[in-house]
């Protein structure tokens, strides 16, 4: 079904959205949530809540287009769901995600306004559509997605390491892309 | 902390992007299948059926002679000229001698008849000179005598023998050889045993 048409089910308040959705983009939504936390039933709760999120969030709103959309309330959750989680144990899947990101920040704490975050990632946008497009979509798979390197690897046609290597200097040069821009990271 | 924040920023990242990676996300594995990697293994794959049948069509040949002369035993050629011909064959080469005397091929195409005896001592063809040369004659098969030259099959004759009479272009002559063609383009026949003018 179109996105449209999803969307004008969930506007005409049809219950039939929930399906349509779930049909459509609960595979992706539970691999993002699953991708962050590693936990099964904590992917299909993410899911269903990425549902009922979007059942109470359209209207008012009408994305479009709707894919990221979903997956931004599905991560979203996921990561609400991963600090809850964190709270008692360590180990989820977005640890290894911060610990490579660690190449690019440091640990010092620094000012999270809004405005410091629309900044960031209106930079880290600008930073990716300078890089080739398989490199844009590994950089993006791997750190917003959350998809295994070898994962990406194979659907991109190259080998883990190439792709670690890859998203390794990626992260330098971003690092660096940000600094210049008066991004204090 | 600021890792997070930068995880965070990273959520913010243009919707264009996230729907460039997701349908990377859901053809992935259309493409790894229709892809570079298993367009990469088709081509390795079809490089190695490649070499397998040439070498297939070339050995026969190599194999017939033997096989249709001698002991069945005595068809299996010794390693070191086996594995010379398996190269040659491969490499778009036909050998034209060998270690012992006793292999001995024409055409990979299957130039020779095999009614013919390969212990033979030699076999002949009539040809048309048309261009002589220092030491070959350029010559046009129009009698395959008791070989399996296709009639205006272009050939290079060596005239490097003693007993060769000198001819002049047009001559009608009888090559007599001992059996070895270099499948080139033209043939060459390097090892001529007489040349005679054929009336």
């Amino acid at each position: 079904m179109e996105d449209r048409r999803i969307v004008d089910l969930f506007l005409a308040r049809a219950e039939e959205a929930i399906t349509a959705l779930n049909e459509k983009y609960g595979r992706l939504c539970r691999r993002i949530a699953l991708n962050i936390l590693r936990n099964e039933s904590d992917a299909e709760e993410c899911q269903a809540d990425t549902a009922l999120a979007v059942w109470n969030s359209v209207p008012p709103h009408e994305p479009d287009p709707l894919l990221p959309y979903v997956c931004r309330i599905a991560r979203n959750l996921a990561l609400d769901r991963y600090r809850y989680n964190h709270a008692a144990r360590r180990g989820g899947g977005a640890d290894v995600l911060l610990s490579e990101i660690g190449d690019i920040v440091s640990d010092t704490e620094g000012a999270e306004s809004e405005a410091m975050t629309a900044a960031t990632a209106s930079a880290v946008s600008d930073f990716l559509r300078l890089q080739k497009e398989d490199d844009r979509r590994l950089f993006v798979r791997r750190y917003w997605y959350g998809d295994a390197v070898e994962e990406i690897a194979s659907a991109l046609g190259i080998t883990a390491n190439s792709a670690s290597v890859k998203l390794h200097r990626m992260r330098t040069r971003l690092r660096t892309y940000l600094k210049e821009r008066g991004i204090d990271v | 902390m600021k890792r997070e924040f930068f995880l965070k920023s990273i959520d913010g990242i243009d919707d264009d992007l996230l729907i460039e990676a997701f349908a990377e996300n859901e053809q992935n594995k259309t493409i790894a299948k229709n892809g570079k990697i298993y367009w990469r293994w088709g081509v390795s794959v079809a490089a190695c059926l490649l070499v397998g049948v040439s070498v297939w069509a070339a050995v026969p040949s190599v194999f017939m002679k033997a096989s249709d002369n001698m002991a069945p035993e005595a068809a299996i050629l010794p390693g070191d000229v086996h594995e010379e011909a398996l190269f040659d064959a491969a490499v778009g080469i036909v050998p034209t001698d060998d270690a012992d005397g006793d292999l001995k091929t024409e055409a990979a195409s299957g130039n020779v008849s095999k009614n013919e005896s390969f212990n033979e001592q030699s076999v002949f063809f009539i040809a048309k000179i048309t261009e002589v040369n220092e030491s070959s004659l350029l010559v046009e098969v129009t009698d395959k005598g008791s070989t399996a030259l296709n009639k205006g099959t272009a050939a290079y004759v060596s005239t490097a023998f003693d007993a060769y009479v000198a001819c002049a272009v047009g001559d009608n002559i009888r090559v007599e050889f001992d059996g070895f063609i270099q499948e080139v383009y033209p043939l060459i026949i390097p090892n001529v045993i007489s040349i005679s003018k054929n009336p």
